[in-house]
């Protein structure tokens, strides 16, 4: 019995392999098919020629799609069924299944698509990588409160691409115009986890599933409060499956933690965020101006913002920059960042640093910190001549800042054996390519010492090797950021020579 | 200047976890075995590759060098290449990147820590067992062209230190321990006589007397806005040296953590307390112990016997202008303990690891120069440039250290009189001294405590609450980010070791179960496993017969 049991599962599984496989095998023979066909039958000018043709009609299609799409206001407007083209540019992508994919995708100012199963193969779903232009054609459509676009097809177009940042909409969570955010990549800050109760009346801080039926791998379901009102947020397992950061961040939670929560802002008869980050809250405080910040006490939670003038290194999921606004500089120490965001963060960004006011040998400094990238235009400020400000207690005053040293003459140094020269591995000497570079230089008759400090240019710079070049004597410009270690230790960045 | 903040070691963790083989579980593969009759071939050329760690500090490049110069020109097929770090953490973090592809260093200096995750890989350090007793090439070997010690004559406690799983998987380059440099001037401005033996009470007691201010606002002591006066500079050593004197729970050799305990949680109130009133603060936090002290910022500093040079008025290294330095008495005495008559502190310092390669001679060439590091003349240099002491007796007792010793005091350079008393220190407390266990995750377990003591420090200053919800989700945070619960704990059984009786509810979670009698859905399956196979045999024998009553041959 057992055996006649065992021939009946190997059948079953057997045939359900071959129907697997047949439907792939369809696929793939009616794709090898074209293409031996045309293989057979052209020479390879013609194949030539057949591509060209097709990148032709690419482009041709994509500037025809361009010029036919529709505004976002124009696709709120559309009646729902009615065929719609849009430009959009995937945000984040759901699921593929049977050539079929759902996809968030974001317009390039103020609104968001969910597509749903849209023709897709495989290999192209690959290629829908986040900030893809895409020019999607479909019908609108609305499925329990979800406006979206189904039975769509789509081209990729390769000429930009673009990626958003989420809203804060926390404030927002019970107003009516929430649902003008609907699909978007949307945050939520200060969130706090509640108990949710399952089918049985059991407290949780999750479920698996909306009344606890599921398992490891489902859905899980979630309650947050803000302001008094408690709201039900979801992992959307295709999204986000097991075994995901957010998945198990949603997992370990303890009713009463603080969060920040990501996602898209998934509507099902209202909305039902579908959340992609968990983070600890960290309280931020009413931005300061720098004026504040330097009158707040040392271990002081602090909240500025900034633009990013100097990366100096990431590690370990820290990164540690240099910030600049109207009023004075700022050095954040290890501020938590992933490595894509630090990737992500140029030089003219404007962030904002919650932290702690700290001193380490004298510099002044945020550590523990998060930051969150802002949307203004980049700034880059010009160095502040100090010149005239080495050796006097006014320095201190520009602390971090982007400054400029003029006509600095190049003096040796000396290093542990009393030798001479023009720059120094590390500051006695005992270094090698890759270290730190000390060098002295003076002004009217008293010599500094300043650092290129490798972290943050480091010997694949321009400023290491034209250091390393410098001679006794020369007379040069110094650029960069004015650290402090037991006094003043300009880290240069920019050294300009005659 | 000297090297800020380190980037911490993020791999460290990730490894630590991520590769599950025991410690010892390659030492047969990476055991070299020398045949009777055999020479080194000096007729082939080998270049190896020497990863070294110096202190930002020339004098130690030098030596490095030196002993480089020296080793190629007694083997002249030998080209050692040196590449300098500044930092342990750097050197593991590189040999981790390049065991992946094959291109670790031939010799390498490290902690045995560090060691004990490189081995985790396949056949990469080598197990210096045989090497080490070759009556040719071993230490103390005929056939040397140097003279190195034997192996009696190394330390046998340093040397002992680089066991791992039983077996050697280094030698002891370096050895040091840590020191409380005392400004004396302070201590008895506030009143108090230093005791022959500080303790925490007496410390933390003149800490506290020491955050007195006058009415413009500064402190009493120094006159100045600035006093720390209690800095410690690895908060790692500090809590589990203060464990370790208290006979708590840190860790057992099979990987067992049991930091998380009641006397841990004791401990950490305590520092919170002086936290609380900035009495205590840390590198980290603060910046190097050495220059708080020579501004006259800072009482007690703790930190390694090999950062002596930095310290005390007359330092040679200063890192401070010097118009910021205060003349004080400096004294170097042993960090404060629990119990006076069982003093203990840690022994640390550099040891010297060997990589594996395909070409054995290579290895041997390797092996050559690592033993080469242990001869005198490089001993004796190198502790002389900090307050380090030389890891054979060989070298402690010959007459020119000797001679060094004794000229302590003669001038402000090598013979610093901190220096020495650094070095002496250790000398006369090598007895005293304790090392932790070592095992794949035991780096993972020292920096957890060190962040208990910096988190605790940093949040009480933050003015955060200090109570058991805190030091509850402190536990578990600590635990999660260095993956403590993942630490594999290996079968091997462990003695009994201090602390055991302190186990909490976490700690026998990560403990090896004791599983039992076997459940009885397990016992059916076997059994039914059994009956099932004992059919198949069966009926086997009884086609078997059939087919042979059949089939008469």
């Amino acid at each position: 019995m057992k055996k006649r049991f065992a021939v009946v599962l190997s059948t079953a599984m057997a045939l359900s392999c071959v129907a697997c496989s047949n439907s792939d095998t369809t696929q793939t023979t009616t794709a090898a098919e074209k293409t031996t066909a045309a293989a057979e039958t052209t020479t390879e000018a013609e194949v030539t020629t057949a591509e060209e043709t097709t990148a032709n009609e690419t482009q041709e299609t994509t500037s025809e799609a361009t010029a036919d799409y529709m505004s976002y206001e124009e696709f709120l407007a559309a009646e729902v069924d009615t065929e719609v083209t849009v430009k959009a540019y995937v945000m984040d992508k759901q699921s593929w299944w049977d050539n079929k994919a759902t996809v968030y995708a974001t317009t390039d100012d103020d609104g968001a698509y969910f597509l749903y199963n849209m023709e897709c193969s495989e290999e192209d779903y690959e290629l829908l990588t986040e900030g893809t232009k895409i020019i999607v054609t479909g019908y609108k459509a609305e499925w329990s409160g979800e406006v979206e676009i189904t039975e769509a097809t789509f081209e990729i177009v390769d000429d930009e691409t673009f990626i958003v940042n989420p809203v804060d909409v926390t404030d927002y969570l019970d107003k009516d115009y929430l649902s003008d955010y609907m699909n978007q990549k949307v945050s939520f800050k200060g969130m706090t986890v509640e108990p949710i109760t399952d089918a049985d009346g059991n407290e949780a801080a999750f479920l698996y599933n909306w009344d606890g039926s599921g398992e490891d791998g489902n859905d899980l379901y979630f309650n947050v409060s803000v302001n008094g009102n408690t709201y039900n947020f979801t992992v959307e397992s295709y999204l986000r499956g097991a075994g995901t950061e957010v998945y198990e961040a949603v997992k370990a939670l303890e009713i009463g933690d603080v969060i920040d929560l990501e996602g898209y802002l998934y509507w099902y008869n209202g909305a039902n965020p579908h959340i992609t980050k968990v983070s600890e809250h960290v309280e931020e405080g009413p931005v300061m101006t720098y004026e504040e910040y330097v009158a707040a006490e040392l271990d002081a939670p602090v909240t500025i913002e900034a633009y990013v003038q100097g990366k100096q290194s990431w590690w370990d999921d820290k990164a540690t920059v240099y910030l600049q606004d109207e009023d004075g500089a700022y050095f954040a120490y290890n501020m938590t960042c992933s490595e894509v965001d630090y990737e992500l963060l140029s030089v003219g960004n404007k962030i904002r640093v919650t932290g702690y006011k700290s001193e380490w040998s004298g510099e002044v400094e945020i550590t523990d910190a998060v930051f969150e990238l802002l949307y203004d235009d980049p700034v880059v400020f010009d160095p502040v001549d100090v010149t005239d400000k080495l050796g006097t207690d006014e320095l201190i005053d520009y602390q971090n800042q982007k400054v400029e040293f003029l006509d600095m003459t190049i003096e040796s140094i000396t290093d542990a054996d009393g030798n001479e020269a023009s720059f120094l591995y590390n500051w006695d000497g005992s270094g090698e390519e890759g270290n730190d570079l000390y060098f002295n230089a003076s002004y009217n008759g008293q010599t500094y010492t300043f650092t290129v400090e490798s972290y943050l240019t480091g010997p694949d710079t321009e400023v290491y090797q034209q250091v390393k070049e410098l001679k006794v004597g020369d007379v040069v410009d110094l650029v960069g950021f004015l650290y402090w270690y037991n006094g003043v230790n300009p880290h240069i960045t920019e050294v300009r020579v005659g | 200047m000297r090297i800020r903040r380190i980037p911490l070691v993020g791999m460290a963790a990730l490894m630590a976890v991520s590769v599950c083989g025991c410690h010892g579980s390659t030492a047969d593969l990476t055991q070299v075995e020398i045949e009777e009759g055999y020479e080194f071939d000096e007729s082939r050329n080998y270049e190896i590759t020497f990863w070294a760690k110096n202190d930002t500090n020339k004098a130690q490049t030098n030596i490095y060098k030196k002993a480089i110069e020296d080793f190629e020109a007694l083997y002249p097929n030998i080209t050692v290449t040196m590449k300098l770090y500044t930092d342990y953490g750097k050197i593991y973090n590189d040999v981790i990147t390049n065991i992946s592809t094959g291109t670790t260093p031939n010799v390498c200096i490290t902690y045995p820590d560090h060691i004990a995750t490189y081995m985790t890989g396949q056949n990469i350090v080598v197990n210096l067992d045989e090497l080490m007793v070759d009556k040719n090439y071993g230490l103390g070997g005929e056939k040397l062209k140097f003279d190195s010690p034997t192996k009696e004559e190394v330390v046998s406690q340093f040397l002992e230190e680089c066991k791992i799983g039983g077996s050697y998987y280094a030698l002891p380059y370096m050895r040091s321990t840590e020191a409380c440099y005392v400004n004396k001037t302070y201590v008895e401005k506030l009143g108090y006589t230093l005791p022959e033996t500080l303790t925490w009470d007496f410390v933390w007691e003149v800490s506290e007397s020491a955050m007195r201010k006058n009415a413009s606002g500064n402190f009493k002591v120094n006159g100045q806005s600035v006093m720390i006066p209690f800095i410690y500079k690895s908060t790692d050593n500090m809590m589990i040296t203060m464990l370790k004197q208290l006979n708590a729970g840190y860790s057992k050799s099979n990987g067992e953590v049991l930091i998380f305990n009641d006397t841990t949680k004791d401990l950490l109130y305590t520092i919170s307390e002086h936290a609380a009133t900035r009495a205590f603060s840390t590198f980290k936090i603060s910046s190097y112990p050495a220059n708080f002290l020579n501004a006259g910022q800072c009482i007690f500093a703790i930190d390694s016997t090999a950062g002596a040079t930095w310290m005390g008025s007359d330092a040679p290294l200063l890192d401070i202008s010097e118009d910021q330095i205060v003349d004080f008495e400096t004294v170097v005495m042993t960090i404060p303990q629990f119990d006076t008559d069982n003093p203990q502190m840690i022994s640390q310092g550099p040891s010297i690891c060997v990589f594996n390669k395909s070409d054995q001679e290579e290895v041997m060439a390797s092996w050559l120069f690592a033993q080469f590091l242990l001869t005198n003349d490089v001993q004796i240099a190198y502790s002389q440039t900090e307050g380090y002491v030389p890891v054979t007796e060989k070298a402690q007792q010959s007459e020119e250290y000797q001679a060094y010793l004794a000229a302590r005091g003669e001038d402000n350079d090598k013979h610093y009189y901190v220096k020495i008393d650094a070095a002496k220190l250790l000398l006369e407390n090598t007895d005293n001294t304790f090392v932790t266990p070592v095992f794949n995750g035991s780096t993972s377990l020292r920096d957890a405590a060190g962040q208990l003591v910096e988190n605790v420090t940093k949040d009480t200053r933050r003015k955060k609450t200090v109570d058991e919800a805190y030091m509850k989700q402190l536990f578990s945070d600590v635990s999660t980010l260095y993956k403590l619960d993942q630490i594999v704990v290996s079968e091997e059984v462990s003695e009994p070791e201090e602390g055991d009786e302190e186990k909490t509810e976490t700690e026998k979670v990560t403990a090896k179960k004791d599983l039992g009698e076997l459940p009885s859905g397990s016992k059916a399956l076997l059994t039914g496993l059994v009956i099932v196979w004992s059919l198949i045999i069966v009926y086997a024998i009884y086609e078997f017969l059939k087919k042979k009553k059949n089939n008469p041959s």
